[in-house]
């Protein structure tokens, strides 16, 4: 009755997770990067809700999930900062202009 | 909407009973409190947030030891956090050395800092000390992931903290980058644990894995790489390890000294108990998932120590090699992590409860402390007076000031692993055990040994420069700050004691090496329903 199953969601969860660490191996531009990071957060979101529905209803995905995304928005703003920090040194947002660390 | 009401109807209060062992995190949370508050009563605000985060440190430490251990068998809030001898012995360590890096900061870098800067700068020492005392006592995994964040996000904007030093964001980018895809990574993967078996639980997912409830091989190892993935950034374990070296550089000295002892030890910390709580489960017992995951650590531990090492010789910065000695370090303590099973029996002894790998990690752990902030102590001191962290900053520093250079001298012996210093001793605890395990792990004793002797090269390079290079001329003798002196001294010092007290120490981490519900407790069925992942309500 139900046309939507499990793992549709979770489907949709792994294609949001995949395209954000894809993305975010691939990209060089700070804030795309740090959206993806966000995307691939989420996918575990999703993920997360996806699993305490149909988990006997259980309340622990969703409380979760909600951690999740304080987890998500605290490191966004910190990140974002820190763009904004190493703009102002160098007015590029380019990843591969801060090298002068040798990794 | 019945579950929410019924979960609504009784919320849960924890009593004192339950909250009595976290007496000391309570400690730090109020110490927070008071960081940000006492810039409005102090005109010296980087002074006062020192005093105010050295008292809240000791009320935290003296609290840990007097409130101890609860009676094993009790599971208090919910088993959310676990109280045990391990975590607390563990806690009581970061503690100090948390101190130890409050010390290095007054005695270097609180001279050029900001005033008003303090207030932050110590808000977020004491919350990444927070997290990672709390990633010490927990197996479930909505707070593993808590305490591992709590840990990362100040550690992240530590580094970074020198905000005009171009190195330092630099750093910090490169951090919170990487650390930021690796915790969406574990994030992930713990999902599927959750999916899999319905609860947020080790210890239940544990038993039921041994139960053999819904194997999708496939998933567990998905979940497993991703566990090791979160935690393996932590530890700075390859091939997670690329943030090491770098933010070790650009970090100012008493963060990187933090980073180098607290953030990898509670990651090893963590790695152990997840661990633990599986090899229990199945009883130790040579099976199949058990011996893929004590394989899979014990060859990255391998790996991290073999590439630590032959990174480091290339390195002509102090802060550089010394970061490249602390992932080699954290290879070390990862072969301990390996040893789940062993094919006498358990790893944890039936009668006393006594942990093997906990006793191994915790020895080596209290001896690492002391190394690396003698270590850096040097270093930091070394760098006020010259202000380089080149090697050759330390040319004839036997003549510049004696003291520091016998101290370098200890510590770099001692991270060497060679007598008359502590590091002879834990690495051979750790090579004794696991050499008696039996099975592979004599595979890496040998990749221990072979490391070890090559390691002795580059920390050799620094004793040359110390004692047979001349210093050059624009290289005066130098005073260095008392405080930092007598830290540096005092590392050493202990050093040596603990080698003269091996036998004492080791019975300590004996007795600490206890864990809650391993080993101990009869393992309690899981209560909760479980839906295969192709199920639908």
């Amino acid at each position: 009755m139900d046309p939507l199953a499990l793992q549709h969601y979770l489907a949709v969860g792994a294609i949001l997770f995949v395209i954000g660490l894809i993305g975010f191996v691939t990209r060089r531009n700070l804030i795309v990067m740090f959206l993806c990071t966000e995307l691939m957060f989420q996918g575990v979101t999703i993920n997360l809700v996806a699993f305490g529905r149909y988990l006997n209803n259980d309340l622990g995905g969703q409380a979760f999930t909600i951690f999740v995304l304080v987890i998500a928005a605290a490191e966004a703003s910190l990140a974002l900062g820190l763009v904004v920090l190493l703009f102002r040194q160098k007015n590029t947002l380019d990843a591969d202009a801060w090298r002068e660390l040798k990794g | 909407m019945n579950i929410v009401a019924a979960a609504i109807g009784r919320p849960y209060i924890p009593g004192w009973t339950d909250l009595g062992p976290f007496v000391a995190e309570g400690w730090l949370i109020v110490t927070v409190v008071g960081l940000l508050l006492a810039p409005f009563f102090a005109r010296r605000r980087n002074l006062a947030c020192f005093l105010v985060a050295l008292a809240g440190l000791t009320a935290a430490l003296i609290s840990l030891l007097w409130v101890g251990v609860p009676a094993p068998g009790r599971a208090p809030l919910r088993g959310i956090l676990i109280a045990d001898s391990f975590a607390l012995l563990w806690k009581a360590m970061l503690i100090v050395f948390t101190v130890g890096v409050l010390f290095l900061w007054r005695s270097t870098t609180a001279s050029e800092m900001r005033e008003g800067d303090g207030p932050e700068f110590f808000t977020l020492l004491i919350g990444a000390t927070l997290g990672m005392s709390l990633m010490a006592s927990t197996t479930n995994l909505l707070m593993i992931v808590m305490a591992v964040e709590l840990a990362s996000l100040p550690s992240y904007v530590l580094a970074g903290f020198r905000k005009t030093h171009r190195l330092g964001a630099e750093a910090s980018l490169k951090y919170v980058l990487f650390g930021a895809g690796c915790s969406a990574l574990m994030i992930y993967a713990l999902t599927f644990l959750y999916g899999m078996y319905g609860t947020l639980d080790l210890g239940a997912i544990a038993r039921q894995v041994q139960g053999g409830a819904h194997a999708h091989p496939a998933l567990l190892t998905i979940a497993f790489f991703g566990l090791i993935a979160g935690v393996g950034f932590k530890i700075a374990a390859v091939p997670f390890h690329f943030w090491c070296p770098d933010v070790f550089e650009g970090a100012s000295v008493e963060v990187t000294a933090f980073l180098s002892v607290a953030s990898k030890g509670a990651g090893l910390v963590l790695l152990l108990r997840v661990l633990m709580t599986f090899a229990d489960a199945m009883e130790y017992r040579a099976a199949q998932p058990l011996v893929a995951l004590a394989y899979a650590v014990g060859i990255l531990g391998a790996i991290t120590a073999t590439v630590g090492n032959t990174a480091a010789f290339a390195q002509n910065n102090i802060k550089r090699l010394l970061a490249y000695s602390s992932i080699a370090h954290a290879g070390y303590m990862m072969c301990a992590v390996s040893l789940l099973f062993n094919l006498n029996g358990h790893q944890t002894d039936a009668a006393s409860g006594v942990n093997a790998p906990a006793q191994v990690l915790l020895f080596y752990l209290t001896v690492y402390l002391f190394m690396n902030l003698g270590a850096f102590a040097v270093a930091a001191l070394v760098y006020r007076a010259t202000g380089s962290e080149d090697i050759s900053a330390f040319n004839g520093l036997v003549k510049r000031n004696p003291v520091l250079a016998h101290a370098m001298m200890a510590c770099m012996i001692s991270l060497i692993g060679l007598p008359p210093f502590a590091g002879f001793v834990a690495k051979l605890n750790l090579m004794l055990v696991l050499m008696n395990n039996g099975g592979g792990w004599w595979i890496l004793v040998a990749v221990i040994a072979v490391n070890s002797i090559a390691s002795a090269f580059y920390y050799f390079r620094v004793l040359r420069a110390i004692y047979l290079e001349p210093a050059g001329a624009d290289q005066p003798a130098f005073a260095g700050h008392p405080l930092g002196v007598a830290l540096a001294a005092g590392s050493g010092l202990a050093l040596v004691l603990m080698l003269v007290l091996a036998s004492p120490v080791s019975a300590l981490t004996r007795h600490y090496a206890r864990m809650q519900g391993i080993g101990g407790a009869a393992a309690t069925p899981a209560t909760k329903p479980v839906v295969t992942v192709s199920a639908a309500p």
